[in-house]
């Protein structure tokens, strides 16, 4: 039974992911990236990067996926937008992937300015913060296609 | 196959081998079961740790968003060699049941939720979030489980049946070096053992325990030889020498029959001589020659039993066969068992007896007083003894001397009688016969006893008849002596009394009247105051005349005619020329010769008349003697008696005797006193003289000392005398009375017996030696007393 919910939430994500828990756009959110080497920024293709579909980048760099703290105030937007879920959710579905070893797991920092410097130290790194921060460098931020 | 196991040293490193291998055995079994509980215990703590981590990291991962940590967790867990899944169970909030939420690797939540403990080792451990609570589930595979505890007791599988081995053969090794000298000496022992002490004991210079066992076993070899010798003599000493050839014949059986030894015998006891009766029990061992080596048993000292089985064999013996009678009742008199005696003496069967009381013997005749004096001490527990009146069954009466002895137990409770009876009857009726001729023999003894008193006074007047006969004898043997002491005194107051008569008579016709009454008065004065000599004549008289008659006529002139009677007259009248005035006054009366004829005649009538009293004085001492000599004894006293005294009144009484042939020394302190009867006295001493003089009557030197002589608070008195000697066969018997060498002359054999009467009433002692020089009698007496 588990199973068969499981296959069916994936295949909502898959196909109707973003009517599905989409009531926000990805303009709310801000992707940050260095040295990603993506080369499609549809926001599918985003949101499957940090449903940790993907362990390496095209440049065999490991993906490092960065994420809002769930006690952060970018939780909550980022937990909506990217995963149509909320940030418990968020934690029990890394909780699987983690526990599975199916993923890598994810960095979780606490601010944005803390999402924004790691990626900017940390080579495939990719993060997501709250949209309108003014400090982010235009180099890091990944743009989406909605 | 004994043979091959002997050889091989069997017995002895086969308890080695045993001990090791179950030794090996308990390890092999029991450490790998340790082991594995160990381990799976181990593996079972170690699981639920590993959920506890993993539980961890989830509340982590949750908590802190520390996913990193959740994986290291994962890797960690998933690492361990048993691991087989691990799974995060939630419960349905709806259903209550547990679901797995995710498993690792992925397994089928059916197998997951199935829990087969055949297959798998489970652990879970829970967790709890805000919103996420359930249990981390991890498990083991047991198969891998039960792989590592093989594995784990690998070592111990492989190596203890090596150690097993080499240790048997290690062993078997050693026990072969050890068991080849100790079956020799094994061998040996059984050659001591069956007494073959020539056998060789292979000493060895080893210098252990084996060298030091084959050393010793030698010196035991050595100690047997000895302790056998010693052993057969003291087993044959030991044994009483009246038992040893009855107790050898005893083991000679023993031995041929295969016997038990069981008997009581009687010992000599080494340590101090005593026989003492043993009761030894035992086997005898046999050599495997089929020697007997040894008895191996007790042996008890049963001689107070023996004494006390004898001394009722004795008694039992004593009890049937006496010819008194015994009863054995109970306390409460019923007789249990009485002897032959009893029945023969009662007519009674034995049976007829047992069971009744000895009342059954008592009738009318029987003292009422005697069977209540029974009763009285039995009821007390006190022994009885009495003689009673009993009547048989056939009607015989009889006597019986009766002794009842109460038998108490062990606690002191009365349990029975013991009553001997003895028949009496013959003594009894003896004794009636008896006490009739002792009623009238005792009127004829009172007959008797009146006359023997008479007949005793009689014969004690006799006796003392005889001792004053004896007296008597002596007396009128003496009496001449007396005699001649008494006329000799006699005499001279005869001559005294007839010239004082004459003298006063020629004074008076004479002289008297021829001087006035002053010269008479002045004559008297003189004869008074003058002692004349009578015998006064000789020589003297002439000389002593002489010279008067010359101071006569110097101072008076010659012319007087009558000048030398008168010289003569003054002469004898001891008026001598030294008193002149008393010669001049007298000479020149005219009748001078008529006053000195006064104080002359005067003189000699006193003189006269003192010989008088002298002789008289003598013949009353003579009296005196003979009077104190015969006085009869109940008039004497014990008085102090001086010796001396007493002798010489005795010597005086035999002075007649003394004075005419013999030779008398006389040398008694006269100090000398003793506490005695002076009577008594009188006779010891004039019997020894009395003897003394008998004796020496046909000897020409006679002699008789007596003399005292002091010592030691003691006097001897020796009365001696130079007559025969006396033998030894006399002197043993001469103080005995009526014994006398004077047979047919004038003894009575009774002197000296009196003698020694005297000397015993005073404590002393006489005793008679006798030599060709001297024959002595000693009187000894003690404690004397010195006068002054």
């Amino acid at each position: 039974m588990k199973k068969i919910t499981i296959i069916i939430t994936l295949l909502f994500a898959i196909i109707g992911g973003d009517s599905l828990y989409g009531q926000v756009s990805m303009n709310a959110v801000t992707i940050i990236g260095n040295k990603t080497g993506f080369s499609s920024n549809s926001a599918k293709e985003i949101k499957q990067v940090f449903r940790g579909k993907y362990a390496n980048w095209s440049t065999r760099e490991q993906v490092i996926i960065v994420l809002p703290a769930s006690k952060s105030s970018s939780a909550e937007i980022v937990a909506s937008v990217i995963y149509g879920n909320t940030v418990s959710g968020v934690q029990k579905y890394w909780l699987s992937l983690v526990f599975q070893g199916r993923s890598n797991p994810p960095v979780f920092l606490d601010s944005d300015e803390e999402i924004i410097n790691y990626v900017k130290r940390t080579s495939g790194s990719i993060g997501v913060i709250s949209s309108g921060n003014q400090k982010v460098p235009g180099n890091l931020i990944i743009s989406i296609n909605n | 196959m004994t043979g091959f196991f002997q050889k091989i040293s069997f017995r002895i490193w086969l308890p080695f081998a045993l001990t090791l291998s179950l030794m090996m055995l308990i390890v092999a079994f029991y450490y790998p079961r340790e082991q594995e509980k160990l381990f799976r215990a181990n593996k079972e703590r170690e699981l639920k740790e590993l959920a506890k981590t993993v539980a961890l990291g989830v509340e982590l991962s949750l908590r802190a968003d520390d996913f990193q940590g959740l994986k290291k967790t994962i890797d960690f867990v998933s690492g361990t060699s048993d691991f087989e899944y691990v799974a995060i169970l939630v419960e349905d909030s709806i259903t209550g049941k547990e679901n797995v939420f995710i498993s690792y690797p992925e397994r089928p939540q059916e197998e997951i939720l199935a829990l087969n403990p055949e297959l798998y080792v489970y652990q879970k451990y829970p967790f709890r979030t805000v919103d996420f609570v359930g249990n981390i589930l991890i498990s083991a595979s047991k198969e891998k489980i039960n792989e590592l505890v093989f594995n784990l007791n690998r070592p111990v599988y492989i190596i203890l049946p090596i150690i097993l081995l080499v240790s048997l053969f290690l062993f078997f090794i050693l026990a072969r070096r050890i068991s080849k000298p100790i079956l020799q000496l094994t061998k040996t022992a059984k050659e001591l053992e069956s007494e073959h002490y020539d056998v060789v004991i292979p000493v060895t210079s080893q210098k252990d325990e084996l060298g030091e066992l084959a050393n010793a076993f030698s010196s035991l070899r050595d100690s047997l030889v000895e302790q056998k010798d010693r052993n057969k003599q003291l087993t044959i000493a030991i044994v009483a020498p009246d038992y040893q050839e009855e107790m050898m014949s005893y083991f000679l059986d023993l031995v041929a029959n295969k016997k038990k030894f069981s008997r009581d015998y009687k010992i000599k006891r080494i340590s101090d001589g005593e026989i003492r009766w043993v009761y030894g029990l035992g086997e005898l061992k046999y050599s495997e020659y089929g020697l007997p080596i040894s008895i191996s048993g007790t042996i008890q000292d049963i001689t107070d039993r023996k004494l006390i089985e004898e001394e009722i064999k004795k008694l039992s013996l004593v009890a049937r066969h006496t010819s008194n009678c015994v009863i054995i009742a109970d306390q409460h008199e019923v007789i249990q068992w009485v002897n032959d005696s009893l029945v023969q003496l009662s007519g009674y069967s034995f049976d007829e007896i047992v069971g009744s009381t000895p009342r059954m013997f008592q009738f009318e005749k029987t003292d009422p007083n005697t069977t209540a004096y029974i009763r009285k001490m039995i009821n007390q527990g006190l022994p009885v003894k009495t003689e009673i009146l009993n009547r048989g069954k056939n009607g015989n009466e009889y006597w019986l001397d009766l002794n009842i002895v109460p038998i108490f137990d062990g606690n002191g409770l009365l349990s029975g009688y013991i009553a001997v009876e003895s028949d009496i009857t013959d003594r009894k009726i003896a004794d009636n016969e008896l006490q009739k001729s002792q009623d009238a023999l005792k009127k004829i003894n009172e007959t008797l006893e009146q006359k023997v008193l008479e007949n005793t006074k009689k014969n004690l007047d006799l006796s003392k008849s005889i001792v004053e006969q004896e007296k008597l004898a002596t007396i009128g043997e003496i009496s001449a002596g007396i005699a001649h002491d008494l006329n000799t005194p006699l005499g001279a107051i005869k001559v005294g009394t007839e010239s004082v008569h004459f003298t006063f008579e020629s004074l008076l016709s004479n002289n008297i009247p021829k001087c006035t009454d002053e010269q008479l008065k002045r004559a008297l004065e003189i004869a008074k105051s003058k002692t004349v000599e009578i015998y006064v004549g000789g020589l003297q008289l002439m000389r002593e005349r002489k010279e008067t008659i010359a101071y006569l006529e110097s101072t008076h002139g010659t012319q007087r005619e009558n000048l030398r009677q008168i010289a003569e007259m003054f002469v004898k009248c001891r008026i001598l020329v030294h008193d002149v005035e008393l010669m001049d006054e007298i000479y020149q009366w005219e009748n001078a010769l008529d006053v000195l004829e006064v104080i002359y005649n005067v003189q000699i009538i006193g003189n006269l008349l003192d010989t008088i009293k002298t002789s008289v004085d003598k013949a009353s001492k003579v009296v005196k003697d003979v009077r104190s000599f015969i006085k009869t004894e109940t008039t004497i006293e014990r008085t102090r008696v001086n010796l001396h005294d007493n002798i010489a009144t005795v010597l005086s009484i035999f002075n007649y005797e003394l004075k005419r042939n013999i030779n008398l020394v006389f040398e008694v302190d006269a100090k000398i006193c003793i506490d005695g009867y002076d009577i008594k006295l009188f006779q010891l001493w004039s019997n020894l003289i009395k003897n003394a003089i008998e004796a020496m009557e046909d000897y020409p030197n006679k002699n008789i000392i007596v003399r005292s002589l002091l010592h030691e608070g003691k006097v001897d008195i020796l009365v001696q005398n130079t007559g025969p000697v006396i033998g030894p066969e006399i002197i043993e018997k001469v103080f005995k009375k009526f014994f006398t060498t004077k047979q047919g002359k004038n003894g009575t054999g009774l002197g000296l017996s009196i003698v020694k009467n005297v000397v015993d009433e005073h404590g002393g002692k006489i005793a008679l030696t006798s030599s060709e020089e001297v024959t002595t009698f000693k009187v000894t007496f003690t404690d004397p007393v010195l006068l002054g």
